[in-house]
């Protein structure tokens, strides 16, 4: 595998949109989002080193596949004190993964009970652009959050039924926000000022899972990938179109720099799986998502004239219960459908327009063929948030959100 | 292929939220007569001049009721040849040091005339179907006086004077009256005080008989016929830029500046009395002379022999007169609207919240002169934004008492001072 040539590829790909709760981004493997995006107790292929590290031991064989799954979202705002209504024009999200797990062949000897694999995957990320003429442009006019989680891997057939993984997570991010700044006096309605902060990311975590297949109907694994917190430690705070007499209250020259922690929060995934014959799995799983790890969102600016902004976040544990099947048609044919559910990690009074979050489903279906070592899946979600109707506590702005969203997903698989 | 297919399935999944639909609930806004003084008439920068009205508080009410029935909106506007109406002040820049460069516009305006009386300039006269019945400078105390608007060589108010037929003696009190609205708004009594205080407490305050009297009459000509409407607290006189730019402290400052030492500022006080002054003394914007010397060479302001005028300061005691009238005042506004159930628009509190700043929709206001975004130029009256603000709580009021649902304006459409 060539690192450096998949390193060019990710700068080249574009920031994308939440398309989990808060900012997170369940889109990792088009077979998975068929069935509503479980994986957890299901040993299919190179895929499992994120969804649980645990059951890639189980694997046949070595594997590899990529996945892509460009966003299509939209968000309406409507605000209430006004009536007017605004509306995204996101960038088409990006998240894409890659995956390869490999071991010996050689089942005599004990180094075959290993599988080693690396994974490099996009599970948080968020794209909103609002524009600069909005009621709420003060609070935000865009915002781009990507992460890229790369995980070497490796898992262990403790015995024929139970396996277990672990991965340790280099995480690199991005951060870019954008919003203007309204001056009481001296510019004229449209002559508004602007605020862009910048920065970058690296920090570490592991992702390990157990996998459990008791018999041939039946698994189950539990996974746990941990909180990473992405620390922006040189941003850059750049304000633009400052007229003189408020230059005084910004940054001298308008430029400093900030640093920043974003949580990415810990993950727990609890997942079965049943088969109760050859055709036909169905399987069903639950995550727990630690937001409550994100409290409040605090830019430390390194001037020390310009007042440091803390901003109340008090997201909240989440659970995302999903369910899915999949039926083979043929040998060479896979049928899947998926459903999943997610309260938001959003509390009232918190809702921003970065996370125009709220209680969501997801629709799920997915067409997968095999042609021999081949494997091309096909996977088309539909989502829908609920009507949220909020106040924000800070911003006072006041207004209800929706955000719909259309993801084709494909992978390519090889096994060998 | 796949890039239209999914083209079409993001067109397909559109979110959909409800617009709210603009009601009027219980009010009839057929015909909404603004009733007032300065600040209903849009007076802003000094003057009345057209942008200003086409911007005044009234207008902007009635442009959100014409989304609810509400019918058209006929304002007493200087026309385009006469732009610039009675004339105001423009900003033409701020010095490194933040100094306001200020300058009187002149052309295009909309005198007419000198009146009988040798020294009102008229007006070019709006005599037409008018919504906008606010007259600059009118006191609760004025609206019963017979002639009020009568170019007479004893003086009257220009303004009231261009909304009347020639020879007309009519108080302003019928003119309201015969207004007929089936919505009004009515915020008198500023000037009732404010000329007290802009004054240095050398103009007289409205007694509490009269106010009551003039107020409780108006009031009930409004209503007589069944109409629906709105009135307004006065809002607290010494918050003003126009008592609040030259602070005795920014006095000090200016004067270490000039003469390089610590030097106290001498006032005369209400009373008579000559003494320092302390911060709780308002200084007028008018009073620019400081430091200025006299013939026998002392500097004015800095010497006991020669302090600021006592019109010049609304001293310690005078702030306090005038801000127990300003209560006194408002509670007798709210005893009339109650007898007469028409709601009260709390412009008191309102613009207090402003005064050690607070941010609205992400603009950050305060009661400053110019930086602070509400005031205007003459630091007494409002700008577009101030204006819009005070639209906005008007219609949380009608919205609330008549069960009315009027959309709010965004007030980051409307300027703050600019530089023209």
């Amino acid at each position: 595998m060539n690192i450096k040539k998949i390193s060019l590829i990710l700068l080249c790909l574009c920031p994308f949109l939440a398309q989990g709760q808060g900012y997170q981004v369940a889109l990792q493997g088009a077979k998975q989002l068929g069935m509503g995006h479980t994986g957890a107790a299901m040993a299919s292929d190179a895929s499992t080193l994120f969804f649980n590290p645990g059951a890639t031991a189980m694997v046949k064989g070595n594997s590899a596949s990529v996945n892509f799954s460009p966003i299509f979202s939209n968000t309406e705002y409507v605000d209430n004190a006004t009536f007017s209504a605004a509306r995204t024009d996101n960038p088409v999200g990006t998240p894409f993964s890659v995956y390869a797990a490999f071991g010996s062949s050689d089942s005599s000897k004990f180094i075959s009970r290993f599988k080693f694999g690396i994974a490099v995957y996009t599970p948080f990320g968020s794209g909103v652009k609002w524009g600069e003429s909005w009621i709420g442009r003060a609070a935000l006019s865009s915002i781009s959050l990507s992460s890229i989680f790369v995980q070497p891997t490796v898992s262990f057939k403790i015995t024929d039924k139970l396996s277990f993984g672990i991965g340790f997570v280099y995480v690199r991010g991005s951060v870019n926000l954008q919003r203007s700044i309204l001056f009481p006096s001296l510019a004229s309605v449209g002559g508004e000022g602007k605020v862009e902060l910048d920065g970058k990311a690296n920090n570490f975590g592991f992702n390990a899972g157990l996998f459990f297949k008791p018999s041939e109907k039946f698994s189950i694994g539990v996974s746990y990938r941990s909180k990473v917190t992405a620390s922006v430690s040189n941003g850059s705070a750049t304000f633009s179109n400052i007229p003189a007499i408020f230059a005084s209250r910004f940054p001298a020259g308008g430029t400093t720099n900030f640093s920043a922690n974003l949580p990415l929060p810990a993950v727990l995934n609890v997942g079965v799986s049943f088969s109760p014959n050859k055709k036909l799995t169905i399987s069903a799983e639950m995550n727990h998502i630690g937001w409550s790890a994100y409290d409040s969102l605090i830019f430390d600016y390194t001037d020390a004239n310009f007042a440091d902004t803390k901003s109340a976040r008090k997201y909240q544990d989440i659970v995302v219960l999903r369910l899915g099947g999949q039926y083979m048609v043929t040998d060479a044919l896979a049928a899947r459908l998926g459903f999943y559910y997610g309260n938001t990690p959003v509390t009232n009074g918190h809702v921003t327009p970065e996370t125009p979050d709220s209680d969501r489903m997801g629709y799920t279906a997915g067409l997968g063929y095999k042609i021999g070592k081949m494997d091309i899946d096909f996977a088309v979600a539909f989502i829908n948030t609920e009507k949220r109707k909020d106040t924000n506590s800070e911003t006072q702005l006041n207004g209800t959100f929706q955000t719909k969203a259309f993801v084709p997903s494909i992978s390519l698989g090889y096994s060998f | 292929m796949v890039i239209f297919a999914s083209a079409f399935f993001v067109a397909s999944c559109k979110p959909d939220i409800e617009v709210p639909t603009p009601d009027k609930g219980t009010a009839d806004f057929t015909k909404y007569v603004a009733v007032g003084n300065s600040l209903t008439a849009g007076y802003a920068d000094g003057g009345v001049y057209r942008d200003a009205q086409l911007n005044s508080y009234p207008a902007l009410i009635a442009k959100q009721m014409k989304l609810a029935g509400g019918g058209e909106f006929i304002q007493p506007l200087y026309s385009e040849a006469q732009t610039n109406g009675t004339g105001y002040l423009k900003l033409k820049g701020l010095s490194a040091t933040g100094v306001p460069n200020l300058a009187p516009e002149i052309s295009q305006l909309g005198v007419i005339g000198l009146g009988a009386d040798r020294r009102t300039p008229l007006y070019a006269k709006f005599t037409g179907a008018n919504n906008n019945l606010g007259v600059p400078g009118i006191r609760v105390a004025d609206v019963l006086q017979a002639g009020y608007g009568l170019n007479n060589p004893l003086g009257f108010n220009p303004h009231f004077e261009r909304l009347l037929p020639d020879n007309s003696p009519k108080t302003y009190a019928q003119y309201a009256e015969e207004s007929n609205p089936t919505f009004f708004s009515c915020w008198l009594g500023n000037n009732d005080v404010l000329g007290y205080a802009t004054s240095g407490g050398t103009a007289s305050i409205t007694p509490d008989a009269l106010f009551r009297n003039n107020f409780s009459d108006i009031m009930t000509r409004l209503t007589a016929k069944g109409a629906k409407g709105v009135t307004a607290y006065i809002p607290d006189v010494t918050v003003i830029p126009y008592l609040n730019t030259v602070t005795v402290a920014a006095a000090k400052l200016q004067v270490k500046a000039l003469t390089g030492r610590d030097l106290d500022i001498f006032i005369r006080t209400g009373a008579g009395l000559v003494r320092r002054a302390t911060n709780e003394d308002l200084i007028t914007l008018q009073a620019d002379s400081l430091a200025t010397p006299n013939a026998l060479g002392l500097p004015k302001g800095l010497d006991p022999r020669y302090p600021l005028n006592n019109e010049d300061v609304l001293d310690k005691d005078e702030v306090a007169t005038a801000s127990a009238a300003v209560l006194r005042f408002n509670a007798i506004i709210k005893e009339v609207a109650d007898s007469k159930k028409v709601p009260v628009v709390d412009t008191y509190n309102y613009l207090n919240t402003f005064k050690g700043g607070r941010v609205v929709n992400g603009l950050s206001l305060n009661t400053g002169f110019i930086s602070g975004g509400l005031f205007s130029l003459d630091g007494v009256h409002l700008t577009p934004r101030g204006y819009a603000m005070t639209a906005n709580e008007f219609l949380k009021v009608i919205n609330a008492s008549y069960n009315a649902n009027l959309p709010l304006l965004d007030i980051s459409q409307y300027a703050g001072v600019t530089i023209k």
